[in-house]
């Protein structure tokens, strides 16, 4: 049985090394360990406990996915930059996905750019997990809902800060997501779909957040994960700048290991 | 006849006209009350123009008010009427509140205690104020968090040094870090508010002569109702003669108190330590707290009394008395003297005396932490008298769920948490003397095999 199971985690890493592409190896150097990225735009935090799991869907009507579950999602890296293009299915437009790490804390600023989206598109996130226990990151691709127990968020207009851990030993995760939309408590009980979850309400002992906006024809929405320090204090009209600073190809940074 | 009569009506008239207070009703000064105008001009001129004429009444007639910092003057009234809130406003990359003010002596408390006009309503070395009326003021755009961005707003109404303030009526919704904090202020007279906020209720810090009555605070996310006497000041002030009367505190979820459908689905505080919403002294104590009067209060889904003195402060004469609470999710009183000592270099310890605690109802006690009174070595909490006291507390816990030692925590931040599980059920006495505990019963829904009474290094007489 031990030999099957070396076996297997051999040939897992062969077939890894050989079949992902050379940039995902190196962008996968250059994000981790403190900011996981998954294969569809999300991110895990480890700090290096878990310190919350971000994930982005699309709406429209009653019908909604994750991004990843359904649509091919088209993922590369870029001058340290992540990219993420996917085409929703509903009238071809087209969401690209830009995901800078911040050079000033642990954390992360993305752009989200949508083309020729067709209307009533929404786009759904959400964010928890934050478990303040050690996950392999490979493992934390998915919200389990024992990682959200005990998960305090305090929502204030655009902008958050998850409270995790313990009393005696108290961690904060901050974000900032985009403005006009709704932020909700919801249930990680409940995550088969993005609209489900958004809509699943707060009667639950595993407590997330998601959120929702309208994605216009041509627009461009940011979001940031961080970890706040004097440095790193972010409101939601200096992510386009942040962005683009982070997104500058000068990634130096004291945090990437 | 009727000529006389003419004037003497019409002179009536006119004495009437002179005695009557100037009105300055803020939509004469350009306020829209639309929700989306920014109406921080109009209402700061309408104060001005009452203060330069000596004072008078600023009227605000119904509506959605959107403001940033709004100044307080001496000798005026703000009058909210029914249906009038002032809202305020996120900040924006080019519009704010007023930037913190310049504080040497911030590193003795936190950033909320040390500033006062990054608010949206705050005075500084007034006298004669007065905000009442059936209003709300709506603190939507402040912030409860550490954030220091320029133009950022966290408390709803802050002042410092003022005297001869009342506060009364109106009601107070999500009002970020504060939403009063009274620093320096003497002869300050709450009543009848209502309060549903996001963090802590009333902070009132080195004040003299206070009276808080008739009012419900609902702060599930930090104390309700809170003495304090930090060093904000650049000096040592004792919170003296303060009585709590009538008043409800509880930890309910945010805004639904208010709302009026007193939800419970959110368990925990930031802080992880359970629903706060109760009335305490402290922790902030570098001055002390004297000669103050807590009754007939009702605590509700939150936690229990704190009472605590850690940076050097003297705690003394508090009587509280006809104290009802149900659903308490931590110790229901808590006596704490201690040695965090966040005052300036050289302050010494302070103590904690002559407390009288009587006639207190307790239903539903969450039973991890039982009460506790507790000392350091070599600091001593001193005559105390509890009577007429009558727990319920939940139970369930045995010797096994306790630490071989309990930690002393000197230097901690107070909470009953520190302690871990408590070795008693009942009450945990340390560092203690002359303890008086008459008519005590503590009754238990599930069995508790902790001893009732647990008590280390402490002096204390029970009488039946």
């Amino acid at each position: 049985m031990k030999q099957v199971y070396t076996f297997s985690i051999f040939t897992l890493v062969l077939l890894t090394f050989f079949l992902l592409p050379a940039s995902l190896l190196a962008q996968t150097k250059k994000w981790t360990p403190r900011v996981q990225p998954d294969h569809a735009a999300g991110f895990s935090f480890h700090r290096p406990t878990l310190g919350g799991i971000f994930r982005v869907g699309l709406q429209k009507g009653n019908d909604s996915f994750w991004l990843g579950e359904r649509e091919e999602v088209q993922e590369k890296e870029e001058n340290g930059m992540l990219l993420y293009t996917v085409q929703e299915p509903w009238g071809g437009g087209t969401l690209l996905l830009r995901a800078a790490r911040l050079s000033t804390s642990d954390g992360v600023v993305m752009e989200v750019e949508a083309s020729d989206m067709p209307d009533s598109v929404m786009l759904i996130w959400s964010f928890g997990g934050c478990y303040d226990r050690k996950v392999d990151p490979k493992e934390a691709l998915r919200l389990e809902p024992n990682y959200c127990k005990d998960n305090v968020f305090s929502v204030e207009n655009n902008a958050f800060t998850a409270y995790y851990g313990t009393t005696m030993d108290l961690k904060l995760m901050m974000g900032v997501v985009p403005s006009g939309g709704e932020i909700r408590l919801s249930d990680a009980h409940q995550q088969a779909t993005p609209l489900r979850f958004f809509q699943s309400g707060k009667k639950t002992d595993a407590p997330a957040l998601t959120g929702r906006y309208l994605l216009s024809k041509s627009m461009k929405s940011y979001f940031c994960f961080y970890v706040q320090n004097a440095k790193a204090d972010y409101n939601y009209y200096m992510l386009p700048e942040l962005f683009r600073k982070e997104s500058s190809g000068n990634l130096q940074s004291d945090i990437i290991q | 006849m009727k000529t006389i009569h003419r004037i003497l009506l019409l002179l009536l008239l006119l004495t009437g006209m002179t005695v009557q207070a100037k009105v300055y009703n803020v939509r004469t000064y350009g306020a829209k009350g639309n929700g989306k105008t920014m109406d921080t001009k109009a209402f700061n001129k309408a104060i001005d123009k009452a203060s330069k004429a000596g004072g008078g009444t600023i009227y605000v007639p119904a509506g959605n008010y959107r403001c940033y910092s709004i100044h307080l003057r001496s000798n005026i009234t703000l009058y909210l009427e029914s249906g009038a809130k002032i809202i305020a406003a996120f900040p924006s990359e080019t519009e704010g509140y007023d930037a913190a003010e310049e504080n040497t002596f911030k590193m003795y408390q936190d950033f909320g205690h040390s500033h006062w006009m990054n608010s949206l309503l705050w005075g500084i070395g007034l006298e004669n104020v007065t905000i009442c009326g059936s209003g709300m003021i709506f603190g939507e755009g402040l912030t409860r968090e550490e954030s220091r961005i320029k133009g950022v707003g966290n408390k709803a109404i802050s002042l410092k040094l003022c005297r001869n303030v009342t506060l009364k009526d109106f009601s107070m919704l999500q009002c970020g870090h504060f939403a009063l904090l009274a620093t320096g202020v003497d002869n300050l007279s709450l009543q009848n508010l209502k309060v549903d906020t996001n963090r802590d209720g009333f902070d009132i810090d080195c004040c003299r002569n206070v009276r808080i009555s008739n009012c419900t605070v609902n702060s599930p996310w930090d104390d309700a109702i809170v003495l304090k006497a930090s060093y904000a000041l650049g000096y040592f002030r004792d919170t003296e003669n303060v009585t709590i009367s009538d008043c409800y505190v509880s930890g309910f979820d945010k805004g639904t108190v208010l709302a009026g459908t007193w939800e419970t689905y959110e368990p925990q505080a930031p802080d992880h330590a359970g629903n706060t919403g109760r009335i305490k002294l402290g922790t902030e104590s570098s001055g002390g707290f004297k000669n103050i009067a807590i009754t007939n209060c009702v605590f509700e889904h939150c936690r229990g009394l704190a009472i605590e003195s850690v940076d050097g402060g003297h705690l003394e004469d508090v009587v509280i008395s006809n104290i009802t609470m149900r659903d308490i999710v931590n110790s229901p009183i808590f006596l704490r003297l201690g040695a965090r000592m966040r005052s300036p270099q050289g302050t010494p310890q302070g103590s904690m005396k002559r407390i009288r605690i009587s006639d207190v109802n307790v239903y539903n006690a969450d039973s991890r932490y039982s009460c506790i009174i507790s000392g350091i070595p070599g600091c001593l909490i001193e005559d105390v008298t509890l009577r007429n006291i009558f727990i319920y507390y939940k139970g369930g816990y045995t010797p096994d769920d306790v630490a071989a030692v309990i930690p002393e925590m000197i230097k901690s931040y107070p909470e009953p948490v520190m302690f871990g599980t408590t070795p008693s059920s009942g009450f945990f006495v340390r560092h203690a003397r002359n303890v008086v505990f008459d008519k005590i019963k503590c009754y238990f829904e599930k069995p508790d095999g902790r001893p009732l009474f647990v008590t280390d290094d402490a002096q204390i007489s029970c009488e039946k």
